[in-house]
């Protein structure tokens, strides 16, 4: 069974620029992956505002009774976020391999506009190679 | 023994050599640069022929200027006048200078004679970019050929350059080929038009800076020397000397007349 259900991207406007699912639990149709992507833009900032510590940066992660959600929120105000199976361990660090992939293939790329849905080949061959690599090693865990 | 030679103390500071600097860039300030001049050249124009001549025109400045270095640098003032000595100078001199290795092959094609070309598994400036399915054919290393084409035009050979993805077996991305074809006269020619020596100090002229006989010489025999290999045709010598023309007789046969910018034309006042 995957342990990674989904990944997700919003822009700093709450945007859904790029989603993908892995294997067939948590699957959505188009609708409802647009509607988590802004439903978890609009928490995120109701947290920070909510959040009793100062300089509070949001939630970073959400514990359900079948899934975990991760969130990673870049500098620039890019929301990365992977739900995956409850007690799924290193998702920081591919959260933060993904946001490098970004950087390198979506923002290097001259044929991206920005804030605009990611279409970008080698980020998604990256991005796949990534992925099964952890997979790989969750096996192996 | 080596490692211990002392450094060599100068007195005058001119006399120092030109250090090198540091060799390499960051790839990812250099992605970004190469980004925004695609995307700049892409606001300039309305097809993507056009945005691909922009490239290319771009790459030919670095050609022109690179092979002036390096032919300073690497190879002593001299420049290569064979033709597969200049192919294999820019597989892998000058690849090694801009990208940090030598390009992954060279070959000539099998359809025609006159068509080299050079491979990359992945080029340095595609190495980020993803051309979308609505440019087609479009490849971002047309900036690769037009360095290309700049240094062989510089160099005396001049030649269509361009570049092209090509799918590889098993392989999910394709590679880039930087196709050459080179013009009618030089695939007739000897490297006449290749030749065109340069002088031991060419930025001063050799007159003025009272460069030793020795050196003239040297420049002389060296002409010569070229004229008899056959890898000049004409020799044409501008000089307190009298006129000195050294002319090659089958090439005077030949039927296709140069033109003067063609001839080798040294001005040494």
């Amino acid at each position: 069974m995957a342990a990674i259900y989904s990944l997700y991207i919003i822009n700093k406007s709450g945007g859904l620029i790029f989603y993908k699912d892995y294997g067939s639990a948590g699957r959505m149709d188009t609708n409802d992956s647009l509607r988590v992507a802004s439903l978890w833009h609009s928490m995120h900032a109701i947290s920070q505002q909510l959040s009793p510590v100062a300089g509070c940066s949001g939630i970073e992660l959400l514990e359900a009774d079948t899934f975990d959600l991760h969130c990673f929120q870049s500098l620039t105000g890019t929301k990365f976020f992977v739900v995956c199976e409850p007690g799924t361990q290193h998702m920081e660090a591919l959260l933060k391999v993904i946001y490098e992939l970004y950087t390198d293939y979506v923002l290097k790329n001259p044929f991206y506009e920005m804030e605009m849905p990611i279409r970008c080949e080698l980020f998604d061959i990256n991005l796949s190679l990534t992925v099964q690599n952890e997979r790989v090693a969750l096996l192996g865990r | 023994m080596i490692g211990v030679g002392k450094i060599k103390q100068y007195s005058n500071v001119l006399d120092k050599p030109l250090s090198k600097g540091k060799q390499e860039v960051s790839l990812s300030a250099f992605a970004f640069l190469f980004s925004e001049l695609v995307q700049y050249n892409q606001t300039q124009v309305d097809n993507i022929a056009e945005l691909e001549r922009r490239l290319e025109d771009a790459g030919y400045a670095v050609g022109a200027r690179v092979l002036e270095l390096l032919c300073h640098r690497d190879k002593g003032n001299r420049r290569e006048t064979r033709l597969l000595g200049i192919l294999s100078f820019v597989h892998s001199t000058v690849w090694k200078v801009l990208f940090g290795k030598v390009a992954d092959s060279l070959e000539k094609g099998t359809e025609h004679e006159d068509e080299y070309m050079i491979s990359e598994k992945e080029l340095l400036v595609n190495r980020f970019i993803s051309i979308p399915k609505d440019m087609g054919t479009f490849n971002c290393g047309a900036f690769v050929a037009g360095i290309v084409r700049g240094v062989l035009d510089s160099a005396g050979f001049p030649a269509v350059v361009t570049a092209h993805f090509v799918p590889m077996e098993g392989q999910q991305r394709p590679r880039t080929t930087i196709l050459i074809k080179f013009a009618e006269e030089v695939n007739r020619g000897r490297g006449l038009v290749g030749f065109v020596p340069q002088f031991p100090d060419t930025t001063k002229g050799v007159g003025t800076t009272g460069a030793s006989l020795e050196s003239l010489d040297k420049m002389f025999s060296t002409l010569i020397m070229h004229f008899f290999l056959n890898k000049a045709d004409v020799i044409l010598l501008k000089h307190p000397l009298p006129l000195l023309f050294l002319i090659n007789l089958p090439f005077l046969l030949s039927s296709q007349i140069y033109t003067w910018a063609h001839l080798v034309h040294l001005n040494m006042e």
